[in-house]
């Protein structure tokens, strides 16, 4: 019972970190923000950060124009390698023909989830092993 | 668009935004966050715990031989 706890409040506590720093930030921010996405999405949605660019800070522009972010706020030219996986899994979410959906199922809960039971596997394989040695 | 999949929208905006919140806050850029996450530490966290999964079962496998023939 306290071992699936623990496991439990591992898998939330990124998303509990999210809260925070994304409540922190709204808290922070003079203004309340719409991400106009209305050319894939067809709404407006509220937004922490604002949709116009800014030299100074990355803003929702970073996330439409990775050039523009590579432009003003990257100080180093990354890798190819690098700029070509980035571009690739954006992509390959993008292949789904539902960009959002993909990205919150597998970057934001698929993979996350994977990697606790992979965790959980080795885990539970130690304690295993442990009790074979001490048998 | 049905309120599920606007709602899934909502999700996606508000992780971004994270995204966004942490490269302000780290001095790190948004392509930054995003690659080092994603390309490089999610992956290697990843491929890393399945190894050594991998290498736990052969283990047990092995010990298992040697103390029950």
């Amino acid at each position: 019972m306290f071992s699936r706890m623990k496991y439990l409040l591992l898998l939330l506590l990124p998303y509990l970190i999210m809260v925070v720093v994304n409540e922190v930030s709204r808290w922070q921010q003079p203004l309340a923000y719409e991400y106009k996405g209305g050319v894939t999405y067809g709404v407006s949605i509220p937004a922490i950060n604002p949709s116009e660019g800014d030299p100074d800070r990355c803003t929702w522009r970073c996330h439409d124009d990775t050039e523009y972010c590579l432009r003003h706020h990257v100080e180093y030219a990354p890798a190819e390698w690098l700029k070509s996986g980035y571009f690739g899994v954006i992509r390959l979410l993008a292949g789904t023909g539902t960009y959002g959906l993909s990205n919150v199922l597998l970057l934001g809960a698929g993979w996350p989830f994977m990697m606790l039971l992979l965790l959980i596997g080795v885990v539970r394989m130690r304690r295993k092993i442990k009790s074979l040695r001490y048998e | 668009m049905s309120s599920g999949m606007e709602w899934i929208i909502r999700a996606y905006v508000y992780c971004t935004d994270f995204i966004i919140n942490v490269a302000n806050g780290t001095g790190l850029s948004y392509f930054e966050v995003n690659a080092l996450l994603f390309i490089l530490v999610w992956p290697v966290v990843s491929l890393g715990l399945l190894g050594y999964w991998v290498w736990l079962c052969f283990r047990y496998w092995q010990l298992e031989k040697e103390i029950h023939p």
